[in-house]
This record gives C-alpha cells, sequence and structure tokens, in this order.
C-alpha cells in the first residue's frame, strides 16, 4: 500500500467505527426504531465520493462486522451493503448531481432496500412484522442533508481526494 | 489508479470489475448464511465476536458510568434507606435459606431411598450486561463474560429473582443472551400450583410471555406461577418464570394464556450464568465465580 492511501483509509475507518457505536447506542426501545443506519449512510457517502476507495468489497466487509456486533446470521447485513454500494457506485455521477431533496428521497429508497434485503435473509414470522420496521429508514433520510454537509467538510478540509 | 487524489480518471474501467465483485460477494453471502443458519461458523463467529468486543464496550462504558454516577449522588438518606431495607431483607432470605437447607438434605435421603442418584446443585457465575442495544424486535443482550470463563451455547441464564433467557453465542470475552422474551424463543415451563406442563414462547415485549399450547378446559388461573419443567434439557427444573396475567377465550379449544416474566427483564443489570450439576462448572479460582449447594429450588424457595 502506498503511504499516499493510508491516510483517507484511516478517516474512512474512523468515521465507519463511529457509525458503527452510533449503531449499538443503547436508547429506550422506543426510540431505537427511529435509529437510522449510520453505517449503511456513511458507506453510501464515501463510495459516492470516493468510489475508488470505498466499493462493494469494502461495503461487504463492513457488513460482516455490523453482522457480527449487532448479533446478525453472518452475511445479512453483508450482503446488503455490498448491494446498496454497489448501486452507490454505478450511479454516483448522477447521484452527485441531484438536489438535496432528491437526494434524501434516494437515501430513503437505498435505506429501505438494505432493510428489505436483510428481512428477506432474516426467517421472521408474519405477525412479527410492523410498520415501525421501516422507521429508521425515514428518519436515516432525514438526517442525510446533516451527514452530507458535515462529511464534505470533513472531506475538504483534510483533502481527502 | 494514479497518484494522488485529483488526478483524472479513467470512466469506465471499474465496471465489470464491480459487477463480477457483487456477484462474487452475494454468493459467498448466501454460503455463509446458509451454513450460519445450521451453526456450523461458531469458530468464525467466535473470532469476530472478539473483535467488535472493544467497539461494545467502549459504547456499554460511558452509559455504565453516567449510570454509576447518578447512583452515587442520590442522596445519602436514600441509601440509608435502602441499606435498612436490604439488611432486613437479607435477614429475612437467610432464615429461609436456613430451612432450605434443611429441606435439601432430607430430599436427598428421600431420593437416596428411592434409589434415584439426581444430584442436586449447580455452579453461578456473576456477569454484568452490556449497555448496548443490537437490534430492535430481537431480545439479545451482550454480558461481559464468555468462552474463557467456560461459558457456552445453550447455556441457561437466570437472576436472582427468576429464569432470563439463554446462551447463544459466545466469544472469548463475551457472550450473546437470548432473553426469553424473543419472539424466536421458547420455554417449557409447568404451573406451580397442579404440574402442568406447557410451553411459553416469547412475545416481543419485555413484559410478556404466550402460552398458545394450552386447551380450554386446562386448570390455569390468573396469579399462577410457573416454573422451569426441567424438559428440553436447558433449564434445570423449579426455577421461576413468570405468572400468569390473562386468560382470554376460557371457553373456546385453545385458551390465550398470557404471563408476565418475574425478572424485570427490561432493568436487569447483573445476570447469573448457570451450570447444571452434569456440567464442569467455571473454573474455580475466578473470584467472581460463586459456588453454590443450595440446590435446585434455592430460588423458588426464596420467594
Amino acid at each position: 500500500m502506498r503511504s499516499g492511501d493510508v491516510y483517507p483509509r484511516l478517516w474512512i475507518f474512523g468515521t465507519l467505527l463511529f457509525a458503527m457505536g452510533l449503531r449499538i447506542l443503547p436508547l429506550p426501545p422506543e426510540w431505537a426504531l427511529w435509529n437510522p443506519d449510520w453505517v449503511l449512510l456513511l458507506l453510501i457517502y464515501w463510495s459516492i465520493t470516493l468510489p475508488d476507495r470505498v466499493g462493494v468489497g469494502t461495503a461487504w466487509l463492513t457488513g460482516l462486522f455490523v453482522d457480527a456486533l449487532t448479533a446478525r446470521l453472518l452475511g445479512q447485513q453483508a450482503l446488503a451493503y455490498a448491494v446498496v454500494v454497489y448501486f452507490c457506485v454505478r450511479f454516483h455521477r448522477r447521484f452527485r448531481l441531484y438536489p438535496l431533496g432528491q437526494q434524501v428521497v434516494t437515501v430513503m429508497f437505498l435505506l429501505g432496500f438494505s432493510l428489505l434485503l436483510v428481512l428477506w435473509t432474516r426467517n421472521i414470522r408474519g405477525e412479527d412484522m410492523q410498520v415501525g420496521y421501516w422507521w429508521a429508514a425515514t428518519t436515516g433520510g432525514l438526517v442525510w442533508p446533516l451527514l452530507w454537509s458535515g462529511c464534505e467538510r470533513l472531506r475538504r478540509s483534510l483533502d481527502l481526494g | 489508479m494514479v497518484t494522488g487524489g485529483r488526478a483524472i480518471k479513467p470512466i469506465f474501467s471499474k465496471k465489470p470489475a464491480q459487477n463480477f465483485r457483487l456477484l462474487l460477494f452475494a454468493v459467498v453471502s448466501l454460503v455463509l448464511l446458509a451454513a450460519d443458519r445450521r451453526g456450523a461458523l461458531g469458530a468464525l463467529h467466535s473470532g469476530l465476536g472478539a473483535a467488535v468486543y472493544p467497539l461494545r464496550q467502549m459504547v456499554s462504558t460511558p452509559v455504565r458510568l453516567i449510570e454509576s454516577l447518578q447512583e452515587q449522588v442520590s442522596s445519602y438518606a436514600h441509601a440509608l434507606e435502602e441499606n435498612r431495607r436490604l439488611r432486613a431483607e437479607r435477614t429475612l432470605l437467610e432464615a429461609k435459606l436456613l430451612k432450605v437447607a434443611a429441606l435439601e438434605q432430607e430430599n436427598i435421603r428421600l431420593r437416596a431411598l428411592l434409589g434415584a442418584s439426581i444430584e442436586v446443585g449447580e455452579h453461578f457465575l456473576i456477569a454484568e450486561i452490556l449497555s448496548v442495544n443490537l437490534v430492535p424486535y430481537e431480545h439479545l443482550v451482550v454480558v461481559n463474560k464468555g468462552a474463557r470463563l467456560g461459558v457456552h451455547a445453550g447455556q441457561p441464564v437466570f437472576h436472582s429473582r427468576g429464569v432470563v433467557g439463554q446462551v447463544v453465542r459466545v466469544s472469548p470475552l463475551s457472550s450473546e443472551v437470548m432473553l426469553m422474551t424473543d419472539p424466536n424463543h421458547a420455554i417449557p415451563v409447568q404451573v406451580n400450583r397442579n404440574g402442568l406442563r406447557t410451553i411459553a414462547l416469547g412475545s416481543g415485549k419485555t413484559d410478556r410471555l404466550v402460552l398458545p399450547y394450552l386447551s380450554g378446559s386446562a386448570d390455569i388461573q390468573v396469579g399462577d406461577l410457573l416454573v422451569t419443567s426441567g424438559m428440553g434439557g436447558v433449564f434445570p427444573s423449579g426455577y421461576p418464570v413468570a405468572t400468569v396475567s390473562e386468560i382470554a377465550d376460557a371457553g373456546s379449544s385453545f385458551a390465550k394464556v398470557t404471563a408476565t416474566p418475574v425478572a424485570p427483564l427490561d432493568r436487569i443489570r447483573e445476570v447469573l450464568l448457570v451450570w447444571t450439576h452434569a456440567e464442569t462448572g467455571p473454573p474455580k479460582e475466578d473470584p467472581t465465580a460463586v459456588m453454590d449447594s443450595v440446590g435446585t429450588n434455592r430460588a423458588h424457595a426464596l420467594r
């Protein structure tokens, strides 16, 4: 690995680690439903802004750790993250041109898609399904503008390419 | 790519590679999922669990710290009052234990007479629950004792008042415990009053268990204590699980019975990991290991 690679990688790794911490924050149960998938939000951000560094592989590996972290079957989040990040990398140019409102809707859709994939791989009984399952996608979309501007500032000030 | 981040990148170079990678990772994920569902990934889980343990601790520690600070600044009067209450409670419990010891001896003698060689007594290990939230809708908690102390999957987990759940996964320093209110959990129970056996399922709510396999004419009342029946081999028999809180449709062929867990599952911080008599138990030199020879009916008798 070249020395120029290490610096952005560290930052990407650091933000992802922080997001994992947010993911398992001990919120009261009724709030926890609204806690968005911070890890995926950051993966979306990094894969759109730095598609050459954060791709399907990074997403999959991150997902594997999130699976272990949240005590799921190994491969659930990994698969969902890999698929979502694939679309992000594929359409990153188009996404960057979207106005903010459209970005929010797209991010909600991506988070919802990830939830759907996890649901599909999870052997959950029908009667346990509730509307609340999808709420995290809504809040995730709503925090996107904040996350976008925060990360842009971080990226610019650190000159991460 | 080219040196530095700012250089012009070729537009179409990545596309086939990404397609191929997605396919590869999707296949690997599906293989992992299938293997994991069959429980074939114990070592991988253990390794990953050890890797994420520091992060879990990092999230949990500040929360715990704040909680303990709150406890410390709680008023002197409150502490005094609590101290007095606890002392009274201890006296009462010790008095009850005296009787339990006598009953245990009698039980052993009677069993010896019957020729049944059932060894009474289990080993306990106190573990602390980490303050992390894994997945909403699934009642999983992380405790800070793991395979290094002999914890293993399928091990029953208790609270001083009653059953909490069972260990589902272990890593060297921590383990994941499924609460009995998780929708995927079932526990064989019997009504303490008359020995009626059934199965209590998790409902997804921390204050509710459901008992769907009882006929409408079954002899069960609101307020009945449900204890572990010992069937299934995971939980030792005779520990309190829940009290019956509601019976609906008593006239129809299947009654809808719900029960409230005896242990306050949403508020507990410490749990007891249990080794039943057939197993070896935690290493003896560990200072937190509590050897207990009081017997299977201990928690029950304390009530």
